[in-house]
């Protein structure tokens, strides 16, 4: 689009309002001329107009906009107009750094500082050698600029020239150079860190750094430096220290020498970082104190359970401490909040000392439903009878996943004995307790098991009858295929759901027949899971019953179709996937790919490779991984290639993968 | 995960596609970070479809008759934000001083005005508005209308019903609460007709554009801590929307951490003694032709 003569009279005009529309307009225009008036609105006094006009800038691109913005760093006189071209350049990228990096040698001091820092944030890797050229800039500004940078962009050619400079007289240089070299992750920094840590002024971050590096050999100084009188190098320690343990082979050794080096006031300093603000720090320390399992320790850990945050961090130290002995712990089982109750009851329950089941099972009776499940839970792994009854009453509790975690709990304390007591509590009149006796018989199993279940199958309420199909699935083969074939028909599609389920599970050729009668259900989600089950029972009618199902018009019932026929490796199936990899469905398309994969002696790179030009990123997904599972001759090759020209992250780190 | 040992695996892949989903429904957008935050809310969904994996979630929330209703719960386990009343009291002061007199006098022949509260929650930013104007005698000399919207249904249920909890009241002035609110059993407290009757609630996507053309002609728009959860382009769409709701010379009221910085450049920053607000410019006539703009 031409630009009207106008524009340029309205990007002087005395409001602001009207430049900033004109700033606009040149930028959606093509027409030639616009980059010199809107490089002049980048130093306009309104900031309105000066955004407005790098924006503009943006959408325009290439040299002439690089240079100009160039120029512009210069503008002494006009820090608005600076800046904004400084922020351009940013948002321009590699095509504004390739430009640039020719410029770190320039005159002025002050563009050469904008020109370190543009290119450090744009951060393209052919960017080092700019930068470490700019380590040699005589204004000391630039120098510390280009070192920060460095140790962001992590190029191996930039640890040596950095390690050179711990030595520096200039200390301030050589402060960020550690700092850098932390960043990096190079072990080759190592030992010029350690003597760096000696040094007063470069203590901090040659903590730091080697708290990042997190190799062991740092450990006796950090230990020193958790006596450090300045805190914030405790605080470092501390961070270092969590690191080098969590990655170390031999941890009982570094334990070891904690004990015998950090003194109470050094273990109540890590304490006290978890009231802290920061959560790196804290999770820190709470590591740490797990780690050493420091019992003084678990009051203030516990007080980090009741954050997201640091909910994870402190239970994992609470469970190591519990490790060494759960008297530490026992009080917080009394604690008024409800989230340290019940994080306290799982711990224990990990911790798995018996002597806590007499702790646990007041619990099953506490005013919150989050303690009642974690106390059923840890008394299901706890595995003493004592907590059957209780646990019991449990199956009547208002919410539904308390409940089934009393299930599972009786089902891991219970034996067969159990059975004759629940066919009588399956008589009971609340459906939801009907439904937890089901789950249960099928858990405990044993003699007269599948009557109750066969009774429980008939049941009033389709809940119920579900429970129980899912129930009778977990035991005897025959026995729950002679049942399956009475729930086939039920009125209710998530009974029928859950014996297709069941059916599929079976994985034997008698399930076959009840899996194809139910390919015909008029609820779709039944007839896909019936395909899906029909591959797995070995069935030679497989293929030729499944491949219909692709003309029909719901989604996953096409989809499950093609993973079916892809799991019945059958010749028969091969040229009806192949058929749908170019499907209108993208869905469909993936799943083609992904059924692929189960005929390794057949060449199917050629299909893999086209659709590896899809629309749709996650078709492309799907297609590298086929090429990666399939391994054949020529999958490199492709994924290289996959490697070199796709721009979605997830793609390529899944070539990467299978590279 | 020593607490969350019921989640289910979220593939990458499947992350991506749910979140690209959501982001075309409402523009939320949930970065690499948020992907675990994800994972817990909607694993129980997933349980309770009876599906085994995220992946066929995933095919339930794109083929099925149940879709949408489907779509509203996620949305609901997604978006359960926690506020309170007298939020950001300096942007209030703001509001109420330097504002609302400029608006005042600026209403010669219409009175009415019109605020809408755009993602408020359980309800607690329109009320404390309302109770505000009233204070401050604006709801006796103007026609007074607040809007509050969200996108989640169960707040809103909850906002309309009025009854809240201690926790709501942290920034809360006690004359305000014995004022403008009953004290129920168990220690909530319900807010009254009397403030009810400035403020109405609308279930509203922000992207959904038909619905939100009954929407214009606004005074006032307070989105707080609602944009932070969009990406970029999102974003600027739903600044534009607002640009439009609004009419020449009226407010944008952003959270104390969100600004226009590479957003917008349409709204002017006015600096005011209590705090920096956005508004429209007076004069937003063409500078250019239409179709040039």
């Amino acid at each position: 689009m031409a630009i009207e003569r106008d524009v340029f009279g309205m990007i002087s005009d005395d409001d602001p309002e009207t430049r900033r529309q004109a700033a606009l307009a040149l930028g959606e225009a093509d027409g030639a001329g616009a980059v010199g008036p809107l490089l002049k609105a980048v130093g306009d006094p309104d900031w309105r107009v000066r955004k407005t006009a790098v924006e503009s800038l943006l959408r325009i691109g290439g040299d002439e906009v690089v240079e100009g913005l160039y120029r512009l760093l210069s503008s002494d006189d006009n820090a608005g107009a600076r800046n904004s071209a400084a922020e351009a350049l940013t948002k321009l990228g590699a095509a504004a750094s390739r430009f640039l990096c020719s410029k770190v040698g320039g005159p002025d001091a002050d563009v050469r500082k904008f020109v370190v820092d543009i290119i450090g944030e744009i951060a393209d890797k052919d960017s080092a050698p700019a930068l470490i050229t700019a380590l040699e800039d005589e204004d000391v500004n630039v120098r510390a600029s280009a070192v920060e940078y460095l140790g962001r962009l992590k190029v191996p050619e930039a640890v040596e020239p950095l390690i050179g400079l711990l030595r520096t007289e200039d200390q301030w240089l050589a402060f960020n150079a550690a700092a850098a070299l932390g960043e990096l992750g190079d072990k080759r920094a190592i030992a010029p860190l350690l003597e760096a840590a000696g040094d007063r002024c470069l203590r901090e971050p040659a903590v730091e750094a080697l708290g990042m590096l997190g190799d062991p050999e740092a450990w006796p100084v950090l230990l020193d430096a958790l006596s450090d009188p300045v805190p914030v190098i405790r605080e470092k320690a501390i961070k270092g220290l969590a690191r080098i343990h969590m990655e170390a082979s031999d941890k009982q050794g570094l334990v070891d020498a904690f004990r015998r080096k950090a003194d109470r006031d050094a273990v109540d300093f890590i304490i006290g970082c978890l009231a802290q603000e920061e959560t790196a720090l804290k999770t820190a320390a709470a590591y740490i104190l797990g780690a050493v399992r420091e019992k003084s320790a678990s009051e203030a850990l516990a007080n980090l359970l009741l954050y997201d945050d640091t909910q994870e961090a402190a239970g994992r130290a609470l469970l190591e401490i519990a490790r060494d002995g759960v008297e530490p712990m026992l009080f917080l089982l009394t604690n008024e909040e409800g989230i340290i109750r019940a994080a306290t009851a799982s711990i224990l329950g990990e911790a798995g000392d018996h002597r806590v089941v007499n702790f646990l099972i007041p619990l099953l009776t506490d005013e919150e439903g989050h303690t009642r499940r974690a106390a059923a839970r840890s008394l299901g792994r706890l595995g003493d009878r004592k907590a059957v009854e209780p646990l019991l009453g449990l199956l009547r509790d208002e919410y539904g996943d308390v409940q089934d975690e009393a299930v599972l709990a009786l089902g891991n304390l219970a034996g067969p004995e159990l059975v004759g007591r629940l066919k009588e509590l399956a008589q009971d009149d609340d459906p939801s307790f009907r439904k937890n006796i089901a789950g249960l018989v099928g858990m405990v199993d044993g003699p007269g098991a599948y009557e109750v279940l066969a009774g429980l199958m008939k049941d009033e309420e389709a809940e119920v009858r579900k429970a129980a199909v899912e129930a009778l699935a977990r035991g005897d083969v025959e026995k729950a295929l002679r049942g399956m074939l009475t729930v086939v028909t039920d009125e209710d599609p998530e009974v029928r759901l859950a014996a297709v389920n069941a059916l599929a599970g079976l994985r034997t050729k008698e399930a076959a027949q009840p899996l194809m009668l139910l390919m015909g259900d008029v609820d779709p989600w039944v007839r896909a899971a019936a395909a899906r089950g029909l591959a797995g029972t070995g069935s030679p009618e497989a293929a030729s019953l499944l491949a219909p199902l692709l003309d029909n018009s719901y989604g996953p019932v096409r989809i499950a179709a093609v993973e079916a026929l892809g799991e019945t490796k059958s010749p028969e199936a091969l040229p009806v996937i192949k058929a749908h990899i170019r499907d209108s469905d993208p869905e469909i398309r993936k799943a083609s790919a992904a059924a692929l994969v189960n005929f390794p002696e057949e060449d199917l790179l050629g299909e893999l490779a086209g659709m590896l030009k899809d629309e749709d990123w996650s078709v492309r997904l799907a297609a590298v991984e086929a090429i990666g599972r399939l391994g054949a001759p020529g999958s490199r090759e492709i994924l290289e290639g996959v490697l070199a020209s796709t721009d979605e992250d997830i793609v390529k780190k899944t070539a990467r993968e299978f590279l | 995960m020593l607490f969350n040992d019921d989640l289910i695996e979220l593939p990458d892949d499947i992350f991506l596609l749910l979140r690209d989903y959501i982001r075309n429904y409402c523009g939320m957008y949930f970065d690499d970070n948020s992907k675990y935050m994800l994972q817990r809310r909607l694993s129980r969904r997933v349980r309770l479809h009876q599906f085994k994996t995220f992946k066929d979630y995933y095919h339930f929330l794109t083929y099925d008759r149940r879709k949408d209703e489907e779509l509203v719960e996620v949305i609901d386990s997604l978006t359960t934000n926690e506020t309170y009343f007298f939020r950001e009291d300096v942007q209030l002061k703001a509001f109420t001083d330097e504002i609302m007199p400029e608006l005042a006098e600026s209403k010669k022949g219409d009175r009415r005005l019109r605020i809408w509260s755009a993602g408020c929650s359980t309800g607690e930013e329109p009320y404390t508005l309302a109770m505000l104007l009233m204070e401050k005698g604006y709801t006796s000399r103007l026609d007074i209308e607040i809007i509050g919207s969200d996108i989640n249904q169960k707040v809103l249920a909850s906002a309309r019903r009025g009854v809240y909890k201690r926790g709501s009241f942290r920034s809360t002035n006690e004359a305000y609460l014995s004022r403008h609110f009953k004290e129920e059993q168990g220690g909530s407290f319900k807010i009254s007709d009397e403030v009810k009757k400035y403020v109405s609630f609308s279930y509203l996507n922000l992207f959904d554009r038909y619905k939100l053309s009954f929407l214009d002609s606004l005074d006032v728009i307070f989105c707080r801590n609602v944009i932070i959860y969009f990406d970029i382009e999102s974003k600027k769409k739903l600044v534009d929307t607002f640009y439009s709701k609004l009419a020449p010379g009226g407010y944008l009221l952003l959270g104390h951490a969100e600004s226009l910085m590479n957003i917008s450049t349409a709204f002017e920053l006015v600096h005011l003694k209590n705090d920096m607000v956005y508004q429209k410019p007076l004069r937003t006539h063409a500078a250019l032709p239409a179709e040039k703009r």
